[in-house]
Order: structure tokens, then sequence, then C-alpha cells
């Protein structure tokens, strides 16, 4: 465990390093940050003060060299729209992203795995056909009509649930269920060949012939066995969740980290697109690393190195 | 089975649990105001403000010197009285007397002054500096009377005034510094500052010791929800009694509701087509080409097929309220067969290749993607082909400012101060930023005139010639000006009146 811990953070070093390059390239390949702040008449002296004042008339790997050992001192810069430290910005919203993905994680894994788990157990029946129907609407549905339809229906023709903005239980009703629409399809497929595939092995077969009843058949032999892919699938979900919650939060007026960062790739806001990137990528790295020590913990045979 | 059932008990409270905390209503108070509107302030700091959404909170909790009326005339707002030397470059204020900041201390000639000088400090950076630069010197010669002066004469002082410079407290931001005071803003306008969470709410009340007329509601609250399709959804629902910037498509949904109402808004906002005519031997220098690009557009029928009527088609480079505006001049009428005459006495009767028409490409903008495709098709049945390009809208921005080669770009211009001067010295003269025209330089020579021109009649009746040239010689295709769609609550009243599209609130009344 500590080995798996020492190597994981080497890693992030070289990742993080590899990641802030990258970065740092891509946000300044088009448009320029100053014609945005200036006003139009704004003349060339302007321009050219404003570029000294933020360091951006300097060449690009004096730049990135100055990015570098500020974030190293844990300072990575003041949003260049909002004049306050990216990284309280991001802070600020981190909550409410948070509380949104955790819900709509909870609803996806919930659902997504019971309508697995009972698909898988008779396989090519009706019951199946009608999920595997659900989930491909699940999949194709856009978030954002999705969004709209449900404010429409629960929130204006039939006023039981709030349309928007951040509140009490009853307002994460809504954009939980909306984020959670493409997750739970994806986890109640995965489930199912998962749960499939184990219900097939001579070990299910041996416990049923044992006399072992159905339900713990189902529950303890096959689906504990299942798990390992499904958690695998599921933390990336959930990952792609916390960051990709853009549309989501836009629908419902959520304040969270996704518009943040739309709003700053618009406003070349340098600083806080990269705080967004490292941190999605800590928040990645982070569900990561638990997965795998999930992983190790349901399925011990990883852990002693050995292919399940 | 007991598990089961005990699942299904769980799920049920939780089901009504839900269902009541909703069904409550959210405490309804008739003594405030909601608004919904798409984008955050960026600073509560009013001189860090840059974009015009950011506007709401300035016009709401600080005054300049002169303030917009409904009817677009300026009014005195904390100076009661001005007066200019008669050869335009001194201009001395009288102050209201009686007025107090938020933090109850006294408005005087100082904080014009250190609100002047805030303004143009570069380590504040304010957006507006540059339009400051013209005033050499401030001096106080009292506590109510202070006197500006300027390096050139300039008759749209008092308008650059009212949208540039925001009073700001000298006493209250010497005492507590930069910082806390955009955490604590205080200013002297009808609303003070209460509480903002960020992309959330701004939360104001009414300032009880306003000098002028009081608003008639305590509360006023700007919810932030940057989806349109959900401020209408919160407007239908009540949670709401405004809803600012609706798309043109949900205007009927609201019309057929009894319980709302729809207001519009003239903009003084400007789409049009810049175009680049600095190449030598451009097409473009040629009159007849710029005219015949003009008669070639229908506009009408943008308007009407794409834009639900919501727009007004545009004549010469202003807009109706400001001055220059001539109601005799009339817009380019759909002409093709003369737009193809035209070309063809200038030499191109089989057309010619137009280069590019550059335009963002985000949602921003609402339907400028399916315009730019019609302005195109348009002018390819006279002959004339461009290929639409959309870039990011920093991009397009940064080409369009740095003069980047191109054939054709979108442009859209928003006179903020009402006055056609400052921006017209600034980016109408050959090469400026809104112009990459150098065809015509009776146009530049008058641009220059205008300055020196104090008396207001003789100013409009020269405006009024130079935007008739600008429309006989266009440096540009003229398009329309934009309308803004709200949705109100039928019992709110609330009409700021065209031009003014910054949410100014104080006026507003909440019926039953």
């Amino acid at each position: 465990m500590v080995r798996l811990m020492i190597a994981r953070a080497g890693q992030l070093v070289i990742y993080l390093t590899c990641l802030t390059v990258v970065v740092f390239g891509l946000t300044r390949l088009s448009g320029d940050p100053l014609v945005l702040l200036l006003p139009p008449n704004a003349t060339q002296q302007d321009y050219d003060q404003l570029a000294r004042r933020m360091g951006l008339d300097r060449p690009l790997v004096e730049q990135y060299v100055v990015f570098a050992r500020d974030l190293l001192h844990g300072d990575i810069g003041r949003s260049y729209k909002w004049g306050v430290p990216a990284s309280r910005l991001l802070l600020e919203r981190l909550p409410a992203t948070l509380e949104l993905a955790a819900a709509a994680m909870g609803i996806a894994t919930v659902l997504g795995m019971s309508a697995g788990v009972i698909a898988a157990i008779r396989p090519d029946s009706m019951v199946d056909a009608v999920f595997a129907g659900l989930a491909l609407v699940g999949q194709s549905i856009p978030v954002f009509w999705l969004g709209l339809m449900l404010i429409l229906v629960f929130a204006v023709k039939w006023p039981v649930l709030p349309v928007g903005g951040r509140g009490g239980l009853a307002h994460l009703v809504l954009p939980a269920i909306t984020l959670s629409w493409y997750s739970t399809a994806v986890v109640s497929r995965v489930t199912r060949s998962s749960m499939i595939d184990v219900l097939h092995s001579d070990y299910v077969k041996l416990a049923r012939i044992k006399g072992v009843p159905e339900r713990v058949v189902v529950l303890r032999h096959a689906l504990r066995n299942a798990l390992v892919p499904i958690v695998t699938v599921s933390s990336l979900e959930f990952a792609i969740l916390l960051s990709g919650a853009v549309v989501t939060e836009t629908v419902f007026a959520w304040p969270g980290v996704g518009s943040l960062v739309v709003e700053a790739v618009l406003a070349k806001d340098y600083p806080v697109i990269e705080a967004a990137v490292l941190l999605v990528s800590a928040v990645f790295f982070t569900v990561n690393f638990f997965t795998d020590l999930l992983c190790n913990l349901i399925d011990p045979r990883l852990a002693a190195g050995r292919t399940p | 089975m007991l598990a089961r059932s005990r699942f299904w008990a769980v799920w049920a409270l939780l089901v009504v649990s839900l269902l009541i905390s909703a069904a409550v209503p959210a405490r309804v108070l008739a003594d405030s105001l909601r608004v919904a509107i798409g984008e955050d302030l960026e600073s509560t700091d009013p001189q860090r403000i840059r974009g015009a959404a950011s506007r709401f909170f300035q016009v709401n909790v600080f005054e300049s010197l002169y303030r917009r009326e409904a009817d677009g005339q300026l009014a005195p707002a904390l100076a009661t009285r001005s007066r200019m030397s008669p050869d335009g470059r001194r201009v001395e204020f009288t102050l209201r007397r009686g007025v107090r900041f938020h933090d109850g201390g006294p408005f005087t000639a100082r904080d014009v002054k250190f609100s002047l000088d805030r303004a143009r400090d570069p380590s504040i950076g304010a957006p507006g500096a540059a339009a400051l630069r013209n005033i050499v010197a401030v001096e106080v010669l009292g506590p109510y009377r202070v006197v500006f002066t300027l390096g050139k004469p300039d008759a749209a002082f008092l308008s650059t005034l009212e949208y540039r410079l925001s009073i700001v407290p000298e006493q209250y931001i010497r005492r507590v510094g930069d910082d806390e005071f955009a955490r604590r803003p205080v200013g002297t306008g009808p609303f003070r500052f209460i509480s903002r969470s960020v992309n959330e709410e701004v939360r104001l009340e009414r300032f009880d010791s306003y000098w002028g007329s009081k608003p008639s509601f305590r509360t006023l609250v700007f919810r932030i929800v940057p989806e349109p399709a959900s401020r209408e959804a919160l407007l239908e629902r009540g949670d709401v009694d405004i809803a600012a910037d609706l798309p043109f498509e949900d205007v009927d949904a609201i019309r057929k509701n009894p319980a709302l109402k729809v207001m519009t808004l003239r903009t003084n906002e400007r789409t049009f087509i810049k175009i680049n005519a600095l190449h030598p031997h451009s097409p473009l220098d040629d009159t007849r080409v710029r005219q015949a690009l003009n008669y070639a557009i229908d506009k009408r029928a943008i308007i009407d097929g794409l834009l639900n009527g919501f727009a007004v088609e545009t004549a010469s480079g202003v807009t109706q309220g400001i001055a220059g505006y001539d109601p005799s001049v009339k817009p380019y009428p759909y002409d093709p067969a003369k737009a193809k005459t035209l070309l063809a006495q200038a030499g191109f009767a089989a057309g010619f290749d137009g280069g590019e028409l550059l335009f963002p490409g985000t949602d921003r903008v609402p339907k400028l993607k399916d315009v730019m495709e019609a302005v195109a098709a348009f002018w390819s049945d006279v002959g004339v082909t461009v290929r639409l390009h959309a870039v990011e809208y920093s991009a397009w921005l940064a080409a369009v400012s740095r003069h980047r080669a191109y054939g054709f770009a979108w442009m859209v211009r928003h006179e903020t101060t009402w006055d056609p001067e400052e921006r017209l010295l600034a980016h109408d003269r050959c090469g400026g930023f809104y112009s990459l025209f150098c065809a015509n330089p009776e146009m530049d020579r008058m641009i220059d005139g205008a300055a020196v021109l104090l008396d207001p009649r003789a100013r409009q009746a020269y405006f009024r010639r130079f935007f008739r040239l600008f429309h006989d010689d266009p440096p540009e295709v003229f398009l329309y000006e934009t309308v803004q769609v709200y949705g109100l609550r039928r019992a709110v009243q609330w009409h700021p009146g065209d031009g003014n599209v910054f949410l100014d609130l104080s006026s507003a009344r909440i019926g039953k």
C-alpha cells in the first residue's frame, strides 16, 4: 500500500509538470486577453502598459518560469477578469460542484447497478430489453434538453421543485437527476455485462448446485466479483461529473466550477483556466488513486499483483 | 421481505419530505423586487467594472455628476449645475448639498477629485481611464465647487462623465482600503449594497437617506441565471418579477401567460459589417461597390425571419436618440437590381471575390451565425462571394482590433455615452478600431472638426451632415439596432426608456 502511494506521488509530480506546460501552451495559442480587458478606445500605450503590468510582454518561456515559480509558492495568480486570486474563485465554487456530483453519482450508482443486476439475471428478457432501451435513451438525450424538460414539467407546469439556484435538498433534485442521467445508463450497462460474465462462471454454478438461495448467489457471490469494472467505470464517471457539469450548471444556475471555467475560457482568463485544469487533474488523480485502493480491497488478488 | 418494506418506507418518507419542502412557498415579500439576469458582475468596485453586463450594479448603487433620464437627456445628479468656459476648456460644477454616502459620510468636492484620481490610477486599472485622459487638472474650489480643466475642448464632456466616472467615497476608501471597499462597496445611489454570492445573487436594499426620489420597495435582488430558458421558467413560476435578456422565441409564451407581460427596449447598439478597404486597389475603395453591398441585403427579411422582428433597421452610423440622428435619412432599401447596376458601373459586372466574413462563433450574440449566412447569401445573389469564418470571441476581437487582413467582419457598437463623438474620434477615423476605411478624407476632416463645436444646436446640425455623408458614402454595411426583450410580472411597472438597458430599477413599482 505504501509503495503504491509513493509510486503514485512520483507519477503525480511528473504528470502535473507536463500538464502545466500543456495548459500554459494551449491557453496562449489563440486570442489575446489584453484586447478583451481593454476598452476599444485604448491606445497602444495602454496596451503596452497593461501587458507590462501583467507580465505578458515577456517571452513565453520566461512567463512559464514565473508561472511555475509562483505555483510552487502556492500562488496561481489573480484572475484577470475578476481581480481576485484564481484559487479562491475555484475553491469557493468547489463545494457546490462536489455536492451536485456526489448526488448525481449516488443516483447513478443506485439506479444503474440495480437496473444492471436485474437485467443480468434475465438476459434477453423483456425487462432486459426495456432497460437496454432506457439506457440507449439515457445516453442519447442531450443533457441540455433534459434539464429544460424537467424544469418545464416539475417546476413550471407542476411546480413542486425549484427552477434553479442552490439551496436546500429540493434545489438539488432536478440538477442531480439531469446530471446523473448519462452516468446511470453507463453504470447499468457495465453492471449488466460484468454480471453476466460472472453469473456464467463455475463458482456461481457451484453455489447454485449447493442450493444457496438465488438472492445470496446474485448479491454476494456474483455482484461482489463483478464489482471491479463497475467501480472503475463509476469512479471515472464521477471524475467526469465533477469536471464536466457545465451544461447542467448553466441550465440550473448552479454556481459550480464548470460554468466558471467556461467563462474563463471565453475571457482568456489564463490564471483561472490554469488553476481549474490543475484542480480537475488533481481530482482525477485522487479519484483514480482511491479507485485503485478500493479495487484492491474488493479483489485482494490485485494487491498481490496477480490478474484476476 | 422486511428489508424491502423498510426500504420503501424510507423512500416514501424522502419523497414526501422533499415535496413538502418544495411546496412551502419561498418567503414572498411584497416589498422586494427580484430580477433574473444572465451574467454576474466582475467586481463590486465600480471603477474596476469593464463589461456592460456589470453595469446593473453601478447604476443602482453609484452615481455620477450627471445621469441619463428615461428620454435619453442628461440631468443633474450629484452636480446641480455646470458652466463651461467659452473656449470649452474649463468646466465648473456646483455640487448637490446634503448628499450622503451609504456609510453616512458626506459627499463633497474632495470625493469628486478623489474619484477621478482613482479612476486614472494605473494600479486600479479602470477601463474608463483612457476616456478621461483629456482632463488635465481638477481643482477643488470649495466643498461644493469643483473645476475640471481639459486639454482639448470637449462638447461631449458631460456625457463622458456620466458614463465613465462613478463617484466613490474618499474617506471610506482611505480608511478601509481598496479590497475592503470592493467587499463592502459604498456609493450615493438609491440602493445600498447588502451582500453578494458569486454567480448566485446580488442583494441590494433601498437607501433611506437617498437625496432623490426613493425607490418604492425595500429589497432588490438580482439572481444570476445564465440560461435564458431557465430565466423564463423562473418568471413563469413567479420566482422572479423581471427576467432580462430573453430570447426572441420565448416572447409568445410570455404573451400568452395572463400573469406576465413583455417589455422591449431599443439598445443604442448597432450591428453592422465592417469593410476592409485598406488594401490598395480593393474593389471596396469604390463608393458604388459599398452602396451596392448595402442595396443587396434585405434587412427586413433578416429582422422578420431570423430575429422575430426584434431589431430596427439602421440607415447610418447612428441610432435614434443620439446626436446626429436624422429621420429623413432612410435605410438602404433592398434592391438587388440596383446593386447589380452599381457593381457593373464600377467595373464588376461579374461580381468579385470579397474574401472573408469574420465573426465570433459564440452563442453570446443570438442568431449571429444565421444572420451572417443570410448576408453572404444576399451578396452572392449579386455576384459578391464571401467565405464565412467563425472564430472564438477573443480571436475575433484581436483580429478586428489589430487590423489583420480580411474582407469583412461582423461588428457591434454600443453607444454607451449617447454621444457619437468619443467613438468617432477614436474609432471611425481612417484606420480606427471600427474603420478600415480611408477612401473619404472629408469624413476624417469632419470628425476632427466636431470636437470644437460647443453649441448643442450647431453640433446637432453638424453631426446630421456627417451621418448623411456616412450614409451616402457608406464605410460599412448597415444592418440593424438590436432590441432587448424583458419579461415582467404584470404587477410590475417599469419602463426605463429606450437605450437605458442597464437595469436601473429605482423607478420600478410593484402593484397588486
